[in-house]
């Protein structure tokens, strides 16, 4: 049962999304629409029933004795996997009301659907090779969102994702390799699976592919210097579309990365050396660079984009502190990012949708236009700015607490300050959307006031997001027991 | 969830109304109504609570668990009974005042709305019993009471608004981490806790842990004073007042500042508790704010202004009588009691005078002394309630003010016979103290007889003006005004009672012996007196000063001031804005990382370019080949698909320039890549 669950998790969406290309009568819109829902829904309780209940594992494949493709779930994938659902179910009926104008949309939910599955297929793999299998495909298919439009831009960005992408995989190949020299094994255990005593003497080896493989799994999640697609590959994206890539698919760059580290090289075999060193300013260059360009930045998906470059980098400090309270706020980071960087994704889709506007200038008194949609924006910007009692501010305690507390010398200190810097320049440019919206001016002409609120398919799900960016932030505490205990599997 | 419920009930209840008072949408009438009703129904519950907390088998605090993960919690003692009572009184004359302030104005909706998110989150903060829920509502406060600053959205005021944004924003971060770094140093942040960690730190000598949490002291005092309006982050203040509604100036100034100093005395009294350094940082920086404000105010011609400017030196004056606890050590008895009263009567003080100036604004719409001049001298009742206030902030005998300023000058006098090598410097701060004190005496007086004494110009703007004041409004300014002659004329209630009362600040409570130098307090002493009488005479002096200098026309009874500030002279038009908008931006983009992103980018670009090129060629020419050779098509015309593939890595449009540029630089990494496998493949060949 439990094996069928696990193999259902995956299959079920990406054979739902197939078969949105084959059945004709699903070309109807109001056809399409009730088949996608019931589809994402049935997915989301699949993937929820085969990690709450069964866990377990199935091994699909053995290549040798010790390669296989397998999968299982574990305390990982309960935190991913539930993200995942939540985010993929709401951002997918807010799709629905998005692209009633748009041409192709059974192409585009078809791989919208797929993409669930894939992912899904990341965070259950059992090992290394399964992963990087997944993640590979997760590329591919996750390409015709970014196309979706077809237009000379999206073409072009489209492609700059697919170079950047294969690229950082490449990179991350050759710590795979390494690993399993020294392992004699690519299965996932907490801790890590290195044998320290294949490795004595040929530590700064595999120390330097363990580096590039993080830099090559951070392509995904916009690490500084593989970043730049997700500028580019955002705004060209339908909305819906540049959520998910925003909200979750740079998220798989951040599995990987744990699973590399803190699943197979193991985090004690890093700790003090000059890779977490690198790591750590890696993070903390692209945070700060992140947020300084969205400050620059005038387009509001390219603005929001940047931000994305520099909130994923904030889970990747949290990570490479290597310390459970830094471990904590960046998987908090992880969740509490995805609902408010998907919810703000969707509010500019929302704009854009509703009155065409594309840059921020252009969003004088568009808090008396749609006043509901503009509070949700309101209230993912204190989230992650990191207002209390807001999400954001609790991950960004966390992570701040964790480097302090880690013994990572100077860096403990400057991590914090360049943390809370980046989180000015987030105020600095979420919140003057927000003023500009709601305080146009006294000699603003409101008498050609309309109400263009969007339909209520779309202001349902930011406003779900919005209100689960306050709820989150006031209750954490359920989300950190699942987190404790990722963090005692892997006895950080 | 155990303790006083009533504490969770005070929070809550204002956001309650608040949904209430959007809900009343349009009708005007009925807004207001819920919002007045709603801060008495405020006002029940905090008697409530206070009920509840002072019983014999009271319960004075409450734990909230699971919020934010770490649980809220709140206490309801001694200091915080008296300013819960402050704020409830404040908020209803502001909010009493406003009905008729606003008249018909639009907006109010939001107005109220915000107006009692900030309600909440200043309770909040007074009745938090560990820092980081104090932060939580400071934050809250913070950003609610933007509305206010940027509520009338004139171009003025949206200028301000963003300058208290950025102050609130930015110090809000910054004490975030100075909680951060205490929370890593003590593992607490319960206030009842931290005074002995934080001593324990200070008794280890451990000079890396002393300085962290010197470092911890200086960013909890930025955010703290940013709020308060500590120079040099005052500048908020005199922009700020002049353009919010006055009932929310009153507000402003009276309360949100004293968030500010409530965290100011957590530090002196919790963390820093007897730490003379830190004392001696926030007295120099009470110096200045004190001074500076002073002189400010003293050169404005704008009613508001004025009064912001004041409320500066204000704040420098409670700043000093905070700075002093540390210093005294166990006699700081006077200085605390009276930092802690000057609060109180500050908050009456601001209110009862931004009241006043609401109630003249709401006619006539003008600031401007120039305007303004002469307009209160038939309207009695306003004269004498603003007098009070005028009075009773200049330290005259028989007002509140007079208490907590000697009070404070005696905490002073006290230090300079134990300051040892320090006693000069002592001498001048207590000085300028007195100085400061004259000043405040002839700004308020310049107001004073500007509009109530001052015979108007014969073609005067608001002739013709209604001059109406309600009931209510008259009602509002008259409680915290009969407050100020209360406690002017009794002051052993004031002392004895409310002194006494806020003395038990977190577990500190007075001890016998402090007790018993409050008992025996002479106020009307000569020695008391005298300092007073000094102050008020160099106020004199400076009085007529103003007249002579910062006047001309018709100097004795109708004169015309002048500004005579320098408009350029303004810290942050000079400092702050280029710095933050200006200059960081600008080192970012064309020094530091922009320039390395493109070197970088160029030479891959260079590299990958070629490289692409020739694969491009290669492939292109093996097919060409082919077509050739192989499959015999001899037409010469190249297929269109692959001129376009080989062009297309040298094409000068921008979308291409990325492409190829992405296109190179993964190339580059990918030989990387591949480098790294082939020197792995050789590694395992030569193992």
């Amino acid at each position: 049962m439990s094996a069928f669950l696990i193999l259902s998790s995956i299959l079920f969406p990406i054979i739902a999304g197939v078969l949105l290309f084959l059945i004709r009568p699903l070309k109807e819109d109001k056809a399409r629409n009730i088949y996608v829902g019931c589809m994402l829904l049935l997915s989301s309780v699949i993937t929820l029933c085969c990690l709450y209940t069964a866990g377990g594992s199935v091994t699909l494949w053995s290549v040798t004795e010790n390669v296989s493709i397998g999968l299982k779930a574990d305390g990982l994938s309960k935190i991913f996997g539930t993200l995942m659902s939540l985010m993929f179910t709401v951002v997918g009926f807010y799709a629905m009301g998005y692209m009633e104008h748009e041409e192709n949309k059974n192409r585009f939910f078809a791989f919208y659907m797929m993409v669930f599955g894939v992912l899904n297929g990341i965070y259950l793999s059992s090992n290394l090779l399964t992963m990087y299998l997944f993640y590979e495909m997760m590329t591919l298919i996750s390409l015709p969102l970014v196309l979706h439009e077809l237009t000379e831009e999206a073409i072009d960005a489209g492609k700059k994702y697919l170079y950047y992408s294969i690229a950082g995989a490449f990179l991350s190949l050759v710590a795979i390799f390494l690993i399993y020299t020294y392992a004699g094994s690519y299965s996932f255990t907490g801790g890590g699976i290195v044998d320290p005593s294949k490795v004595a003497g040929h530590e700064n080896l595999l120390l330097a592919f363990v580096l590039l493989a993080i830099i090559g799994f951070g392509c995904k999640a916009g690490l500084f210097p593989l970043h730049d697609w997700l500028p580019t590959a955002h705004p060209v994206a339908p909305a819906p579309a540049s959520a998910v890539l925003s909200g979750v698919i740079t998220k798989s760059g951040v599995i990987a990365i744990i699973r590399v580290v803190f699943y197979s090289v193991g985090a004690d075999f890093i700790r003090g050396t000059w890779v977490q060193y690198t790591w750590i300013i890696l993070t903390l260059v692209t945070v700060f660079l992140g947020s300084m360009m969205a400050y620059l930045e005038k387009g509001l998906k390219k603005r929001l984009a940047y931000s994305s470059v520099s909130q994923v980098s904030y889970v990747l400090f949290g990570l490479s502190t290597l310390h459970p309270l830094g471990f904590l706020g960046a998987l908090l980071h992880v969740i509490f990012h995805s609902i408010i960087k998907d919810d703000l994704f969707l509010v500019a889709g929302a704009i854009i949708h509703q009155t065409g506007v594309t840059v921020v200038d252009g969003l004088k008194a568009i808090g008396k236009h749609m006043p509901i949609t503009i509070w949700g924006f309101t209230f993912a910007s204190l989230a992650l700015v990191g207002i209390p009692p807001f999400t954001g501010f609790v991950s960004k305690w966390f992570l701040c607490s964790g480097a302090l507390d880690a013994n990572i010398g100077a860096a403990g200190y400057i991590g914090p300050v360049v943390l809370l810097v980046s989180a000015l320049l987030t105020a600095g440019y979420l919140l003057p959307i927000t003023i500009d919206g709601f305080f146009p001016g006294h000699d603003f002409d409101t008498s050609g006031l309309e109400k263009c609120e969007p339909r209520p398919i779309m202001l349902v799900p930011i406003i779900i997001l919005s209100v689960l960016a306050l709820v989150f932030g006031m209750f954490p505490g359920f989300i950190e027991n699942g987190i404790m205990n990722v963090i005692s599997e892997i006895g950080l | 969830m155990k303790g006083n419920v009533f504490l969770l009930l005070l929070i809550l209840w204002p956001f309650v109304s608040s949904l209430f008072i959007f809900l009343s949408g349009a009708d005007k009438k009925r807004t207001e109504r819920i919002a007045l009703s709603s801060v008495v129904e405020e006002a029940l519950i905090a008697v409530a609570a206070i009920w509840l907390s002072v019983r014999a088998d009271g319960m004075p605090y409450l734990t909230v668990p699971f919020v934010e993960g770490f649980g809220l919690s709140f206490r309801l003692d001694g200091f915080r009974i008296v300013y819960l009572c402050v704020t409830v009184i404040m908020w209803f004359s502001s909010t009493a005042s406003s009905l008729q302030y606003f008249g018909d104005a639009k907006n109010n909706v939001r107005y109220y709305c915000l107006s009692m998110w900030t309600f909440a989150a200043t309770l909040g903060v007074f009745i938090s019993a560990d820092l980081l829920t104090t932060f939580t509502f400071f934050e809250i406060m913070s950003l609610a009471s933007y509305a206010y600053v940027a509520h009338t959205e004139k171009k003025e005021s949206m200028r301000a608004a963003e300058t208290y944004l950025a102050v609130a924003v930015i110090g809000g971060l910054v004490m975030l981490m100075g909680l951060l770094l205490v929370n890593h140093m003590t593992g607490t942040l319960d206030m009842s806790m931290l005074k002995k960690a934080c001593s324990e730190i200070f008794a280890s000598g451990d000079p890396a842990k002393i300085k962290a949490l010197y470092a911890a002291g200086g960013c909890i005092l930025f955010g703290f004073g940013a709020k308060a309006g500590m120079f040099p982050l005052h500048i908020w203040l005199p922009k700020a007042h002049p353009v919010a509604p006055a009932p929310a100036s009153a507000l402003l100034s009276g309360v949100l500042t004293k968030c500010g100093i409530f965290g100011v005395l957590i530090l002196v009294l919790e963390i820093f508790a007897e730490n003379f350094a830190f004392g001696f940082t926030v007295i120099l920086l009470g110096t200045v704010t004190m001074l500076l404000g002073a002189i400010l105010a003293v050169f404005s011609v704008d009613l508001k202004r004025t009064l912001a400017c004041s409320s500066v030196s204000q704040i420098g004056f409670i700043l000093i009588g905070c700075g002093l606890i540390p210093l005294l050590k166990e006699e700081c008895t006077l200085a605390m009691s009276g930092a802690m009263l000057y609060m109180v009567n500050h908050s009456l003080f601001k209110l009862t005078l931004f009241l006043c100036a609401a109630a003249i604004y709401m006619n006539c719409h003008m600031l401007n002394l120039n305007d303004l001049k002469g307009y209160g001298r038939d309207i009695p009742l306003l004269k004498v309630m603003f007098a009070v206030g005028a009075l009773g902030i200049s330290g005259v005998p028989m007002l509140s003010g007079y208490v907590s300023k000697t009070l404070i000058h005696e905490g002073l006098v006290e230090y300079i016979h134990e300051a040892g090598s320090l006693a000069p410097l002592f001498k001048t701060i207590e000085i300028l103290f007195l100085v400061s004190g004259g000043m405040t005496f002839a700004y308020m007086m310049k107001i004073f007889h500007a509009i109530f004494v001052d015979r108007p110009d014969k073609d005067c703007k608001y002739a013709g003006k209604d001059k109406s004041i309600s009931a209510l409004t008259y009602v509002s300014i008259g409680i915290p005004a009969a407050l100020i002659l209360l406690f002017g004329t009794a002051p052993k209630l004031f002392v004895n009672g409310v002194a006494v009362l806020m003395g038990s600040f977190n577990t500190a409570e007075y001890e016998h012996h402090q007790l018993e130098v409050l008992k025996g307090l002479k106020l009307f002493s000569w020695e008391n007196l005298k300092g007073s009488l000094i102050s008020l005479g160099i106020g004199t002096v400076f009085f007529v000063l103003i007249r002579l200098w910062l006047t001309e026309g018709d100097r004795r009874k109708s004169p015309v001031y002048l500004n005579r500030w320098p408009a350029k002279l303004d810290l942050e038009e000079l400092v702050y804005r280029p710095l933050l908008t200006g200059f960081f931006p600008f080192i970012f983009r064309h020094l530091c990382v922009d320039r390395i992103l493109k070197g970088i980018w160029k030479c891959t670009m260079a590299v990958g370019e070629k490289l692409g090129m020739i694969l491009g060629n290669t492939f292109a020419g093996i097919v060409d080949l082919m077509r050739v050779h192989v499959f015999k098509d001899l037409e010469k015309k190249r297929h269109p698909k692959l001129d376009r593939m080989k062009r297309g890595y040298i094409k000068t449009e921008i979308y291409y320039k990325i492409v190829s540029g992405a296109l190179s630089f993964s190339l580059m990494l990918i030989c990387i890549g591949l480098t790294g496998t082939l020197i792995y493949l050789l590694y395992l060949m030569f193992r």
